[in-house]
Protein backbone atom coordinates (compact mmCIF):
# COMPACT_ATOMS: atom_id res chain seq x y z
CA UNK A 1 0.00 0.00 0.00
CA UNK A 2 2.99 2.39 0.15
CA UNK A 3 3.33 3.00 -3.59
CA UNK A 4 2.21 6.63 -4.25
CA UNK A 5 1.23 7.03 -0.57
CA UNK A 6 3.68 9.86 0.02
CA UNK A 7 2.76 12.13 -2.91
CA UNK A 8 3.62 15.64 -1.77
CA UNK A 9 1.57 18.77 -2.32
CA UNK A 10 -1.28 20.83 -0.99
CA UNK A 11 -4.99 20.01 -1.29
CA UNK A 12 -5.33 22.53 -4.12
CA UNK A 13 -3.08 20.59 -6.49
CA UNK A 14 -3.65 17.12 -5.04
CA UNK A 15 -7.30 17.40 -6.07
CA UNK A 16 -6.19 16.83 -9.67
CA UNK A 17 -4.42 13.59 -8.92
CA UNK A 18 -6.03 10.16 -8.59
CA UNK A 19 -4.33 6.85 -9.34
CA UNK A 20 -6.36 3.67 -9.59
CA UNK A 21 -4.57 0.33 -9.23
CA UNK A 22 -5.53 -3.27 -9.97
CA UNK A 23 -3.57 -5.84 -7.99
CA UNK A 24 -3.66 -9.57 -7.50
CA UNK A 25 -2.39 -11.77 -4.68
CA UNK A 26 -0.48 -14.98 -5.32
CA UNK A 27 -2.55 -18.01 -4.45
CA UNK A 28 -5.71 -15.91 -4.06
CA UNK A 29 -6.73 -14.21 -7.30
CA UNK A 30 -3.56 -14.08 -9.45
CA UNK A 31 -4.03 -17.25 -11.43
CA UNK A 32 -6.16 -16.60 -14.52
CA UNK A 33 -6.19 -12.84 -13.86
CA UNK A 34 -4.83 -11.74 -17.28
CA UNK A 35 -8.22 -11.22 -18.99
CA UNK A 36 -9.50 -9.37 -15.92
CA UNK A 37 -6.51 -7.02 -15.89
CA UNK A 38 -7.04 -6.41 -19.61
CA UNK A 39 -10.68 -5.56 -18.89
CA UNK A 40 -9.61 -3.23 -16.05
CA UNK A 41 -7.31 -1.38 -18.46
CA UNK A 42 -9.94 -1.22 -21.19
CA UNK A 43 -12.42 0.28 -18.73
CA UNK A 44 -9.83 2.86 -17.65
CA UNK A 45 -8.90 3.66 -21.25
CA UNK A 46 -12.53 4.52 -22.06
CA UNK A 47 -12.27 7.44 -19.63
CA UNK A 48 -9.07 8.92 -21.12
CA UNK A 49 -6.50 8.51 -18.35
CA UNK A 50 -3.54 10.91 -18.48
CA UNK A 51 -1.27 7.92 -17.89
CA UNK A 52 -1.59 4.16 -17.66
CA UNK A 53 0.83 1.26 -17.51
CA UNK A 54 2.29 -1.65 -15.66
CA UNK A 55 5.66 -2.38 -14.07
CA UNK A 56 6.65 -5.03 -16.61
CA UNK A 57 5.96 -3.26 -19.93
CA UNK A 58 6.06 0.45 -19.15
CA UNK A 59 3.62 3.33 -19.52
CA UNK A 60 1.57 4.70 -22.42
CA UNK A 61 3.62 7.93 -22.57
CA UNK A 62 6.83 6.12 -23.48
CA UNK A 63 7.67 6.33 -27.19
CA UNK A 64 7.87 2.58 -27.79
CA UNK A 65 4.62 1.68 -26.07
CA UNK A 66 1.44 1.10 -28.03
CA UNK A 67 -1.51 1.19 -25.69
CA UNK A 68 -3.38 -1.59 -27.51
CA UNK A 69 -0.34 -3.88 -27.24
CA UNK A 70 0.14 -2.80 -23.64
CA UNK A 71 -3.32 -4.13 -22.86
CA UNK A 72 -3.14 -7.19 -25.10
CA UNK A 73 0.17 -8.33 -23.58
CA UNK A 74 -1.07 -8.42 -19.99
CA UNK A 75 -0.27 -11.68 -18.23
CA UNK A 76 -1.53 -13.18 -14.99
CA UNK A 77 -0.78 -10.98 -12.03
CA UNK A 78 1.05 -8.17 -13.79
CA UNK A 79 -1.26 -5.60 -12.23
CA UNK A 80 -1.89 -2.20 -13.76
CA UNK A 81 -2.54 1.43 -12.87
CA UNK A 82 -4.19 4.45 -14.49
CA UNK A 83 -4.18 8.14 -13.57
CA UNK A 84 -7.15 10.51 -13.67
CA UNK A 85 -7.33 14.19 -12.91
CA UNK A 86 -10.83 14.59 -11.48
CA UNK A 87 -13.21 12.84 -9.12
CA UNK A 88 -16.15 12.79 -11.53
CA UNK A 89 -14.24 10.65 -14.00
CA UNK A 90 -12.85 8.47 -11.21
CA UNK A 91 -16.39 7.92 -9.98
CA UNK A 92 -17.48 6.69 -13.41
CA UNK A 93 -14.50 4.34 -13.59
CA UNK A 94 -15.23 2.95 -10.11
CA UNK A 95 -18.92 2.49 -10.97
CA UNK A 96 -18.02 0.53 -14.08
CA UNK A 97 -15.48 -1.58 -12.16
CA UNK A 98 -18.06 -2.41 -9.50
CA UNK A 99 -20.47 -3.45 -12.24
CA UNK A 100 -17.80 -5.55 -13.98
CA UNK A 101 -17.12 -7.41 -10.70
CA UNK A 102 -13.65 -8.51 -11.81
CA UNK A 103 -12.56 -9.78 -8.39
CA UNK A 104 -9.27 -7.87 -8.68
CA UNK A 105 -8.02 -5.86 -5.69
CA UNK A 106 -8.66 -2.21 -6.54
CA UNK A 107 -6.89 0.62 -4.70
CA UNK A 108 -7.14 4.35 -5.27
CA UNK A 109 -4.48 6.85 -4.31
CA UNK A 110 -5.65 10.43 -3.81
CA UNK A 111 -7.42 12.80 -1.43
CA UNK A 112 -9.00 10.38 1.04
CA UNK A 113 -12.27 12.21 1.62
CA UNK A 114 -12.85 12.65 -2.11
CA UNK A 115 -12.20 8.97 -2.76
CA UNK A 116 -14.49 7.99 0.12
CA UNK A 117 -17.32 10.06 -1.40
CA UNK A 118 -16.58 8.57 -4.79
CA UNK A 119 -16.93 5.06 -3.34
CA UNK A 120 -20.23 5.93 -1.70
CA UNK A 121 -21.64 7.30 -4.94
CA UNK A 122 -20.69 4.00 -6.54
CA UNK A 123 -22.56 2.15 -3.77
CA UNK A 124 -19.48 1.06 -1.82
CA UNK A 125 -18.10 1.74 1.64
CA UNK A 126 -14.32 1.77 1.53
CA UNK A 127 -12.66 -1.34 2.98
CA UNK A 128 -9.43 0.11 4.40
CA UNK A 129 -7.19 3.10 3.95
CA UNK A 130 -3.69 4.29 4.68
CA UNK A 131 -2.40 7.74 5.64
CA UNK A 132 1.08 9.13 5.26
CA UNK A 133 2.60 10.64 8.39
CA UNK A 134 5.28 12.34 6.33
CA UNK A 135 9.06 12.11 6.26
CA UNK A 136 10.98 11.70 9.50
CA UNK A 137 14.66 11.56 10.33
CA UNK A 138 17.48 13.20 8.35
CA UNK A 139 15.25 15.38 6.23
CA UNK A 140 18.22 17.57 5.37
CA UNK A 141 19.17 14.76 2.96
CA UNK A 142 16.02 15.35 0.94
CA UNK A 143 15.85 17.77 -1.99
CA UNK A 144 13.76 20.95 -2.20
CA UNK A 145 10.02 20.67 -1.50
CA UNK A 146 9.19 21.51 -5.15
CA UNK A 147 11.49 18.73 -6.40
CA UNK A 148 9.80 16.28 -4.04
CA UNK A 149 6.40 17.23 -5.47
CA UNK A 150 7.59 15.92 -8.85
CA UNK A 151 9.63 13.00 -7.52
CA UNK A 152 6.83 11.54 -5.41
CA UNK A 153 4.58 11.41 -8.48
CA UNK A 154 6.43 8.17 -9.20
CA UNK A 155 5.73 5.54 -6.58
CA UNK A 156 9.12 3.87 -7.03
CA UNK A 157 11.24 7.05 -7.03
CA UNK A 158 12.31 6.46 -10.65
CA UNK A 159 12.35 10.17 -11.60
CA UNK A 160 15.71 11.44 -10.47
CA UNK A 161 16.10 14.63 -8.47
CA UNK A 162 18.68 15.93 -10.95
CA UNK A 163 16.51 15.30 -14.01
CA UNK A 164 13.72 17.21 -12.28
CA UNK A 165 16.08 20.12 -11.56
CA UNK A 166 17.25 20.02 -15.19
CA UNK A 167 13.66 20.18 -16.47
CA UNK A 168 12.89 23.05 -14.09
CA UNK A 169 15.91 24.88 -15.49
CA UNK A 170 14.86 24.15 -19.09
CA UNK A 171 11.36 25.47 -18.40
CA UNK A 172 12.87 28.57 -16.79
CA UNK A 173 15.03 29.15 -19.88
CA UNK A 174 12.00 28.46 -22.15
CA UNK A 175 13.93 25.63 -23.80
CA UNK A 176 10.98 23.29 -23.31
CA UNK A 177 7.31 23.84 -22.56
CA UNK A 178 5.85 22.69 -19.23
CA UNK A 179 3.98 20.01 -21.17
CA UNK A 180 7.14 18.63 -22.82
CA UNK A 181 9.05 18.73 -19.51
CA UNK A 182 6.21 16.89 -17.74
CA UNK A 183 6.12 14.18 -20.41
CA UNK A 184 9.89 13.77 -20.23
CA UNK A 185 9.65 13.10 -16.51
CA UNK A 186 6.64 10.80 -16.95
CA UNK A 187 8.60 8.50 -19.27
CA UNK A 188 10.92 7.56 -16.38
CA UNK A 189 8.08 6.14 -14.29
CA UNK A 190 7.75 2.61 -15.62
CA UNK A 191 4.47 1.63 -14.01
CA UNK A 192 2.54 4.65 -15.26
CA UNK A 193 1.42 6.31 -12.02
CA UNK A 194 3.20 9.60 -12.77
CA UNK A 195 0.61 12.32 -13.40
CA UNK A 196 1.89 14.43 -16.33
CA UNK A 197 -1.08 16.83 -16.08
CA UNK A 198 -0.22 17.67 -12.47
CA UNK A 199 3.48 17.93 -13.29
CA UNK A 200 2.64 20.38 -16.09
CA UNK A 201 0.56 22.39 -13.64
CA UNK A 202 3.46 22.42 -11.16
CA UNK A 203 5.79 23.77 -13.89
CA UNK A 204 3.22 26.43 -14.82
CA UNK A 205 2.93 27.43 -11.17
CA UNK A 206 6.70 27.86 -11.10
CA UNK A 207 6.57 30.06 -14.20
CA UNK A 208 4.20 32.38 -12.33
CA UNK A 209 5.69 32.21 -8.87
CA UNK A 210 9.39 31.60 -9.38
CA UNK A 211 11.71 28.62 -9.49
CA UNK A 212 13.01 26.66 -6.48
CA UNK A 213 14.94 29.03 -4.19
CA UNK A 214 13.56 32.08 -5.99
CA UNK A 215 9.90 31.33 -5.38
CA UNK A 216 7.84 34.43 -4.67
CA UNK A 217 5.56 33.96 -1.69
CA UNK A 218 2.22 35.47 -2.69
CA UNK A 219 -1.41 34.76 -1.86
CA UNK A 220 -2.04 33.26 -5.30
CA UNK B 1 -4.93 -6.87 14.09
CA UNK B 2 -5.47 -6.14 10.43
CA UNK B 3 -6.66 -8.88 8.07
CA UNK B 4 -6.20 -11.66 10.60
CA UNK B 5 -9.64 -13.08 11.09
CA UNK B 6 -13.28 -12.18 11.22
CA UNK B 7 -13.47 -11.80 14.98
CA UNK B 8 -10.83 -9.16 15.25
CA UNK B 9 -10.73 -7.58 11.81
CA UNK B 10 -12.50 -4.29 12.51
CA UNK B 11 -9.93 -2.77 14.82
CA UNK B 12 -6.32 -2.65 13.89
CA UNK B 13 -3.53 -0.77 12.30
CA UNK B 14 -0.51 -1.28 10.16
CA UNK B 15 2.52 0.92 10.39
CA UNK B 16 5.00 1.01 7.54
CA UNK B 17 8.15 3.00 7.13
CA UNK B 18 10.64 3.25 4.30
CA UNK B 19 13.29 5.61 3.06
CA UNK B 20 14.05 7.47 -0.18
CA UNK B 21 17.76 8.01 0.40
CA UNK B 22 20.55 5.42 0.19
CA UNK B 23 21.19 3.67 3.49
CA UNK B 24 22.33 0.27 4.70
CA UNK B 25 20.71 -2.50 6.67
CA UNK B 26 22.30 -1.29 9.91
CA UNK B 27 19.78 1.56 9.83
CA UNK B 28 16.96 -0.89 9.13
CA UNK B 29 18.09 -3.05 12.03
CA UNK B 30 18.29 -0.09 14.38
CA UNK B 31 14.67 0.83 13.59
CA UNK B 32 13.41 -2.76 13.80
CA UNK B 33 15.22 -3.36 17.11
CA UNK B 34 13.80 -0.13 18.55
CA UNK B 35 10.26 -1.23 17.67
CA UNK B 36 10.64 -4.87 18.76
CA UNK B 37 10.29 -4.36 22.56
CA UNK B 38 6.72 -3.14 21.92
CA UNK B 39 6.01 -6.60 20.49
CA UNK B 40 4.58 -5.64 17.11
CA UNK B 41 3.85 -8.40 14.61
CA UNK B 42 6.42 -8.05 11.83
CA UNK B 43 4.60 -9.03 8.65
CA UNK B 44 5.92 -12.47 7.72
CA UNK B 45 5.52 -12.02 3.94
CA UNK B 46 7.54 -8.79 4.00
CA UNK B 47 11.07 -9.22 2.51
CA UNK B 48 12.71 -7.26 5.36
CA UNK B 49 11.11 -9.54 7.96
CA UNK B 50 12.54 -12.51 6.08
CA UNK B 51 16.02 -11.06 6.64
CA UNK B 52 15.54 -11.00 10.39
CA UNK B 53 17.30 -13.52 12.60
CA UNK B 54 14.59 -13.21 15.21
CA UNK B 55 11.35 -11.25 14.89
CA UNK B 56 11.19 -10.89 18.67
CA UNK B 57 14.34 -8.73 18.65
CA UNK B 58 14.25 -7.30 15.11
CA UNK B 59 17.89 -8.37 14.62
CA UNK B 60 18.91 -8.57 10.93
CA UNK B 61 21.24 -11.28 9.57
CA UNK B 62 24.88 -10.19 9.89
CA UNK B 63 25.74 -10.96 6.26
CA UNK B 64 23.35 -8.32 4.89
CA UNK B 65 24.05 -5.51 7.36
CA UNK B 66 26.46 -3.71 5.03
CA UNK B 67 24.19 -3.95 2.00
CA UNK B 68 23.06 -0.58 0.66
CA UNK B 69 19.52 -0.05 -0.52
CA UNK B 70 17.27 2.76 -1.73
CA UNK B 71 14.12 1.48 -0.10
CA UNK B 72 13.25 -1.06 2.57
CA UNK B 73 9.86 -1.37 4.17
CA UNK B 74 9.39 -2.46 7.77
CA UNK B 75 5.79 -3.53 8.02
CA UNK B 76 4.15 -4.27 11.36
CA UNK B 77 0.67 -5.06 12.60
CA UNK B 78 -0.35 -3.93 16.02
CA UNK B 79 -3.30 -3.03 18.19
CA UNK B 80 -4.67 0.52 18.09
CA UNK B 81 -3.66 1.37 21.64
CA UNK B 82 -0.01 0.70 20.85
CA UNK B 83 0.07 3.26 18.01
CA UNK B 84 1.16 6.25 20.16
CA UNK B 85 4.02 4.33 21.77
CA UNK B 86 5.21 2.90 18.46
CA UNK B 87 5.16 6.32 16.80
CA UNK B 88 7.10 7.83 19.70
CA UNK B 89 9.74 5.12 19.43
CA UNK B 90 9.89 5.61 15.66
CA UNK B 91 10.30 9.36 16.08
CA UNK B 92 13.10 8.86 18.61
CA UNK B 93 15.01 6.33 16.49
CA UNK B 94 14.56 8.47 13.36
CA UNK B 95 16.82 11.06 15.00
CA UNK B 96 19.53 8.45 15.49
CA UNK B 97 19.88 7.32 11.87
CA UNK B 98 21.36 9.11 8.88
CA UNK B 99 18.48 8.58 6.51
CA UNK B 100 14.83 9.40 6.04
CA UNK B 101 11.88 7.35 7.19
CA UNK B 102 8.53 7.82 5.48
CA UNK B 103 5.81 6.67 7.82
CA UNK B 104 2.37 5.32 6.94
CA UNK B 105 -0.49 4.02 9.06
CA UNK B 106 -3.38 1.92 7.76
CA UNK B 107 -6.41 0.20 9.22
CA UNK B 108 -9.55 -1.55 8.14
CA UNK B 109 -12.57 0.74 8.10
CA UNK B 110 -15.51 0.43 10.45
CA UNK B 111 -18.92 -0.29 8.95
CA UNK B 112 -19.53 3.44 8.39
CA UNK B 113 -16.23 3.86 6.56
CA UNK B 114 -14.46 5.57 9.48
CA UNK B 115 -10.80 4.79 10.05
CA UNK B 116 -10.08 3.68 13.63
CA UNK B 117 -6.40 4.70 13.53
CA UNK B 118 -7.13 8.39 12.86
CA UNK B 119 -8.17 9.18 16.42
CA UNK B 120 -5.16 7.35 17.92
CA UNK B 121 -2.66 9.06 15.65
CA UNK B 122 -4.14 12.52 16.33
CA UNK B 123 -4.25 11.83 20.07
CA UNK B 124 -0.57 10.96 19.90
CA UNK B 125 0.09 14.40 18.39
CA UNK B 126 0.91 13.49 14.79
CA UNK B 127 -0.49 14.97 11.58
CA UNK B 128 -2.28 12.81 9.02
CA UNK B 129 -1.94 13.54 5.32
CA UNK B 130 -5.06 14.65 3.41
CA UNK B 131 -4.18 12.12 0.71
CA UNK B 132 -3.53 8.42 1.00
CA UNK B 133 -4.49 5.06 -0.38
CA UNK B 134 -7.92 3.50 -0.25
CA UNK B 135 -8.70 -0.17 -0.75
CA UNK B 136 -12.15 -0.45 -2.30
CA UNK B 137 -12.67 -4.01 -1.06
CA UNK B 138 -13.46 -5.43 -4.51
CA UNK B 139 -10.89 -8.26 -4.35
CA UNK B 140 -12.24 -11.80 -4.35
CA UNK B 141 -12.30 -14.28 -2.71
CA UNK B 142 -12.83 -12.46 0.57
CA UNK B 143 -10.35 -13.28 3.32
CA UNK B 144 -12.69 -15.44 5.40
CA UNK B 145 -13.91 -17.34 2.34
CA UNK B 146 -10.54 -19.07 1.81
Amino acid sequence: MTNTLHRQGVKENLKNDYVIFAHTAKGKNREGSAPKIRQFMEICLKYNPVNMGDVKQGNMIQDDIDVKKLIANQGDGAGAAAVFTDLDTLEQVVEELVEADLGLCINVSGLLEGVRECCRKAGLERHSAEHSLGFWGARDRLPEREVLEFNTLCGHGMVSFNLIRKMIEYVRLRRVTPQKAARTLAKCCECGVFNPARAEMLFERMMKRGYLATEKRTDE
Amino acid sequence: MLFTGPQIIPLGSKIESHSAVVFDFRDVERVAMALAPLQPHFESENPVTQLMVDVKTGKIKDDVLNEKVLSAIIEIKTSLEKIPALLQVLEKVSREIDTVISVGVASRCLSDGALPHEEWVRKAGYLLSPNGKTNLGLGRPLFNEI
